[in-house]
């Protein structure tokens, strides 16, 4: 369970982040070296979700803003957007923010 | 003086040491240019007894694999002006290390070689310093290089890509027997001009072929199967399979972030295909299909 007082942010000096239609690509760097072995593909609403990220956010306004964008399950919703955190957190993609 | 054409880059090629015979092996044939030169670099060789690496720093560095002909370490240098290629040739019988400098403001390519012995001939693209300066400068001229192998067919320009192994040549073997041109089987320089991507053949001391070049209309990404299989892809998917093979010394974000855009590029103007296949002709005749498939849509 992510705790909704926890704000994440994107870790955007340690990727290359490009966006190629509703998806998204992210290139790990290494002491500034690209790891283009270590590639990571976003589906739409990951994208969508860490474009969100630019700016700290914690779950709850993540969903707010996605309920805006997808008409689905809210319970479903949250539950997807908790997981991403998790996974995005563990490859050191975002990090907290207070 | 030598002259060597690369897509819209010439080289210049001189020497100021009389102890360095500057002599074109398989290079010799890249004389004549193909499409408008767009920069002129100077590429100058000289002696020197020692080399010193500072100021510039290392960014990028690799050692040899087991077996290789000529064993070698390389490293890539850089500072606020210049990129630079350092060789450490390990039993060569006439270079003991090289250093290179590529100035991009001056637009000169400044070459000191750490001789074996009083007297040198060597192609001015020598193993590997010509094919680590083929990415440098195709990267400053927002190009690609990339394993493959290119052809050109009744008006169509194939590229097919793949690691080592796994049926490039062999690809461009079935295409030759059918009637095609075969632009390279190894190595291509991607370069847009005029409005498009095209792939041309680049200098290798070791290969003796004329210059060629090919309009980029189809990209095939090639495995090996039990059955010929094809099938369009698209989205990042479809061009991080295509970047896989890509050639790429970058050593910080912003030249990756300018490989990623052309990647991108290719993958929205020339549609890229899975190309599972056997070795023999039926594959020529299933991909020439495509365009039928295509023109009657």
């Amino acid at each position: 369970m992510i705790d909704p007082d926890e704000f994440y942010q994107v870790n955007s000096e340690n990727f290359v982040i490009r966006r190629m239609g509703n998806e998204m690509v992210l290139v790990p760097l290494a002491n500034s070296v690209a790891d283009m072995t270590s590639v990571i593909i976003l589906n739409e609403v990951g994208s969508d979700i860490l474009e969100l990220l630019e700016e700290p956010a914690n779950k709850d306004i993540l969903l707010e803003k996605l309920l805006e964008k997808y008409d689905v399950n809210r319970e479903i919703l949250d539950s997807d957007i908790q997981l991403f955190l998790k996974n995005a957190y563990n490859k050191n993609v975002i990090r907290k923010v207070k | 003086m030598i002259r060597i054409f690369l897509p819209g880059i010439l080289l210049k090629v001189e020497s100021d040491s009389p102890s360095i015979c500057l002599k074109p092996l398989g290079t010799f044939l890249f004389n004549k240019e193909l499409i408008p030169t767009e920069i002129t670099f100077q590429f100058i060789y000289d002696i020197t007894d020692h080399i010193e690496k500072a100021p510039m720093k290392t960014v990028l560095k690799g050692e040899p694999f087991e077996g290789v002909d000529i064993p070698y370490r390389w490293e890539i240098l850089k500072s606020s002006e210049a990129v630079g290629i350092y060789v450490d040739y390990f039993e060569d019988f006439q270079i003991q290390e090289l250093i290179c400098h590529v100035d991009f403001g001056k637009k000169i390519i400044y070459t000191r070689i750490v001789p074996q012995r009083e007297n040198l001939t060597i192609d001015p693209l020598l193993e590997p310093l010509g094919s680590m300066l083929m990415v440098i400068l195709a990267h400053f001229q927002n190009d690609v290089l990339i394993h493959a192998s290119g052809i050109m067919d009744q008006g169509k320009g194939r590229l097919f890509t793949a690691v080592s192994g796994t049926g490039k040549s062999t690809m461009a073997e079935l295409w030759q027997r059918s009637g095609a041109d075969i632009i390279n089987d190894d190595r291509l320089w991607l370069h847009h001009w005029q409005g498009q991507w095209y792939f041309f053949n680049t200098p290798m001391p070791y290969y003796a072929q004329r210059p060629a070049m090919a309009p980029l209309h189809e990209i095939f990404l090639l495995r090996q199967s039990i059955q010929n299989e094809l099938k369009r892809m698209s989205g990042i998917e479809a061009a991080m399979r295509f970047m896989a093979n890509a050639i790429q010394h970058y050593f910080d974000k912003r030249m990756t972030e300018q490989h990623l855009e052309r990647i991108f590029d290719i993958a929205r103007a020339v549609p890229i295909y899975d190309c599972g296949f056997r070795p023999d002709k039926k594959i020529v005749e299933e991909i020439r299909g495509l365009n039928e498939l295509s023109s009657s849509d």
